[in-house]
C-alpha cells in the first residue's frame, strides 16, 4: 500500500479515531441542555418585560452580543466609490454575478410583524475612519456607513452588502416606520465569491425606524432596519464623541512626535455645547506601537492626561469634527486646570478619579486595553 | 428530522429534538474548530441560543444539520478571532505544545500520535476544512455552506488542508 492510499485511509478513520480518543469525554449533556432552556427562558422573560414595558430597544443587547465580530467587515472599507442619492439612479458597478453557484441555504428573517422593525445590531470600528456596519454574522444584508449615527437630513455615504449569489442587479428601497417609502430602485452589483455588494449615497428625510428592503428576483432576499436620529444639542452622544476622539488621536499631525501606528482613546467625563459647536471632556489615553506580525504589538510610546476637545459641525460634510484640543501636561496643574477648563460636572468625575489613584490607574487600563486592541486588530489586517 | 414543513411550524418540541440529535456533533465539531472544551462548551451554547432563534424562519434548503453546523462555523470563527483566544489560549496552546515533560515525550514515543491528534496541530483555517470534510463527514456543497464560501474555494482549502495533513501523517509514520 503507497502513501497516498495509506493516508485516505486515515482520514476514512478520522472519526472513529476522535471519537474515541480526543473527543471521548466530550458529550452535550443533559446539564447543558438545561442552561441553554433556562437562558432561552429567561430570554423570553426578559422579552415579554420589555415588550409592555418600554418597548423593543433592550432586545438588541442579546443581538449586539452574538453579532459582534462578525467576519465580513474586514473586507471593504468605505472607499470613494459612492455615486448617486438613493432615489432612482444608477450606482457604480462592474461586476458579474455569481454563475452557476448554489444560494446559500440560509433563511434571513423575513418582515413578519414581530421583527420587522426590530433595530439591527450596529457595531462601530474601534480606530481609523469611522465606519459602522449594521448586521450580524446570522444576516444576509450588511449595511455599512461612514457615521457614527445616522442624522435625518444628512447625506450618507454607504455600502451595502449582501451575502450570496445574485443576477447582476437587484432591487431596493428605504421604508419608514411611519409610512414613508422610496420607490423601488434597480441597482447593479459587485459579485465577488460570496458576496455582493453595492454603493449609494443615502439621505434620510426624517427620523425614526428605517428598514432596507433588499429585493432578489422580485422576492423579499432580506432587510436590516436602522434608528435615524434628529440631530439636537443631545444627539451627539458618548459613542459618536469617542469615536472622534480615537480618530483624532490616530491621525492629528499634533501627535505625530509619539509616531506610528498610534492609537488612542478616551474616558469621557462630560460632553456639553450647542448642536453646532461642542466640548468633550475626558481623560485620553493614547499608545504609539512597534508593529510585529499576527497581531503582536508592543507600546513604544504613552501619553495619559486629561483634554478638552473642541468640536465642530461642519455642514459641508455632516460630520463633527475636533478643532482644537487642550491636553492637560503638568500632573502639579492637573486640578487647578481641569477646574478652569473643565464643566461642572465633568470636574466632578475627574477630580473623583484624582483623589483615588487606584480608581485613576483601574480607569485608564481599562481604556489602554481597547486601545491595545485596535492596535492588534489593525496589526491582524 | 429533515421534515421541513414540520420544522417550519416549529415549537419548543423541535428545537428540543434539533438540539438533542446535534448537541454531541456540534460540541464535538467545536472542540476540534477551537482545542479548547470547556470553551467550545460554551461556544456550542450559544450556537443552540441561535438555532433556536432563528428555526422558524428555517427553509429547508439545505439539510438541518448542515444548517446548525454553519452556526457554529460562525461561532467558532468569532471565538478564534476574539480578544480572549488571541491573547489566553493561542498562547496557552503554543506553551502547551512546546511544554511537554520527559515523561510525556518518552510515552509520545511509544504511542504514535493518532490522525485525530495531529489534525489538532493544523492551523485553524486548514483544521476547519478538514473536519468539516472528514470529521463530520459533509460533502463539498456541504462544506461550502457552512464556511459561506463558494465550492470552488473549499476545493482549494481541502487541498491544501490535506497537503499540510498528509506531511504531519508521514513525519508520524501512520
Amino acid at each position: 500500500m503507497d502513501s497516498d492510499q495509506r493516508f485516505e485511509q486515515s482520514l476514512q478513520r478520522l472519526k472513529d479515531e476522535a471519537d474515541n480518543s480526543v473527543l471521548k469525554q466530550v458529550f452535550f449533556t443533559e446539564e447543558m441542555e438545561q442552561k441553554i432552556k433556562n437562558k432561552i427562558a429567561k430570554s423570553k422573560r426578559q422579552r415579554s418585560y420589555w415588550l409592555k414595558g418600554s418597548g423593543l430597544v433592550a432586545c438588541l443587547c442579546l443581538l449586539l452580543v452574538l453579532g459582534s465580530n462578525s467576519g465580513w467587515w474586514t473586507l471593504t472599507g468605505i472607499d470613494s466609490g459612492n455615486h448617486a442619492s438613493g432615489v432612482g439612479t444608477d450606482a457604480d458597478h462592474t461586476g458579474a454575478s455569481g454563475g452557476d453557484e448554489p444560494p446559500l441555504s440560509f433563511d434571513p428573517p423575513v418582515p413578519t410583524e414581530r421583527h420587522a422593525w426590530e433595530l439591527s445590531p450596529a457595531t462601530t470600528l474601534p480606530s481609523g475612519n469611522v465606519m459602522t456596519f449594521y448586521g450580524s454574522d446570522l444576516m444576509e444584508v450588511h449595511f455599512l456607513t461612514d457615521s457614527v449615527n445616522l442624522y435625518a437630513g444628512n447625506d450618507y455615504k454607504t455600502r451595502v452588502v449582501l451575502r450570496g449569489f445574485f443576477p447582476e442587479t437587484l432591487q431596493y428601497r428605504w421604508v419608514q416606520e411611519k409610512g414613508e417609502r422610496w420607490a423601488i430602485d434597480d441597482v447593479g452589483v459587485k459579485q465577488n465569491q460570496t458576496q455582493a455588494e453595492f454603493n449609494r449615497n443615502t439621505y434620510f428625510s426624517q427620523p425614526g425606524k428605517w428598514r432596507m428592503e433588499v429585493y432578489k428576483e422580485n422576492k423579499l432576499y432580506s432587510f436590516i432596519v436602522v434608528d435615524v436620529k434628529e440631530k439636537s444639542e443631545k444627539s451627539f452622544d458618548i459613542k459618536e464623541a469617542t469615536v472622534l476622539a480615537r480618530q483624532y488621536f490616530a491621525s492629528d499631525a499634533s501627535f505625530t512626535k509619539m509616531g506610528q501606528p498610534r492609537y488612542g482613546s478616551i474616558e469621557i467625563f462630560g460632553i456639553d455645547g450647542t448642536t453646532e459647536q461642542k466640548k468633550i471632556y475626558g481623560w485620553a489615553v493614547i499608545r504609539s506601537f512597534h508593529d510585529k506580525k499576527n497581531g503582536e504589538v508592543t507600546i513604544n510610546q504613552a501619553l495619559d492626561a486629561p483634554v478638552v476637545l473642541d468640536v465642530a459641525y461642519n455642514k459641508k460634510n455632516y460630520r463633527y469634527e475636533v478643532q482644537h484640543m487642550t491636553i492637560m501636561e503638568d500632573k502639579n496643574l492637573y486640578f487647578a486646570d481641569m477646574q478652569k477648563l473643565f464643566s461642572a460636572d465633568a470636574y466632578m468625575t475627574a477630580h473623583s478619579y484624582l483623589k483615588n489613584p487606584a480608581e485613576l490607574e483601574q480607569m485608564i487600563r481599562r481604556v489602554e486595553q481597547d486601545v491595545m486592541q485596535a492596535a492588534r486588530d489593525q496589526a491582524l489586517h | 428530522m429533515e421534515n421541513v414543513h414540520r420544522l417550519q411550524r416549529t415549537e419548543t418540541a423541535d428545537f428540543d429534538q434539533v438540539m438533542r440529535e446535534n448537541g454531541t456533533k456540534v460540541l464535538r465539531l467545536v472542540t476540534l474548530f477551537v482545542k479548547n472544551q470547556a470553551v467550545a462548551e460554551d461556544i456550542t451554547q450559544e450556537v443552540f441560543l441561535k438555532v433556536y432563534k432563528n428555526l422558524p424562519y428555517f427553509r429547508g434548503e439545505s439539510s438541518i444539520q448542515t444548517w446548525v453546523y454553519k452556526i457554529a462555523v460562525n461561532e467558532s470563527k468569532s471565538y478564534l478571532r476574539s480578544w480572549s483566544f488571541r491573547n489566553i489560549f493561542a498562547k496557552d496552546e503554543i506553551e502547551q505544545e512546546s511544554g511537554q515533560n520527559v515523561e510525556d515525550e518518552v510515552i509520545g514515543k511509544a504511542n504514535r500520535e493518532t490522525v485525530a491528534e495531529l489534525v489538532l496541530k493544523m492551523t485553524p483555517k486548514y483544521r476547519q476544512v478538514i473536519a468539516l470534510r472528514y470529521y463530520a463527514d459533509l460533502s463539498i456543497k456541504e462544506v461550502a455552506v457552512a464556511l459561506g464560501e463558494s465550492e470552488g474555494s473549499v476545493r482549494t482549502r481541502l487541498h491544501r488542508a490535506r497537503a499540510q495533513l498528509k506531511k504531519l501523517v508521514e513525519k508520524e509514520g501512520l
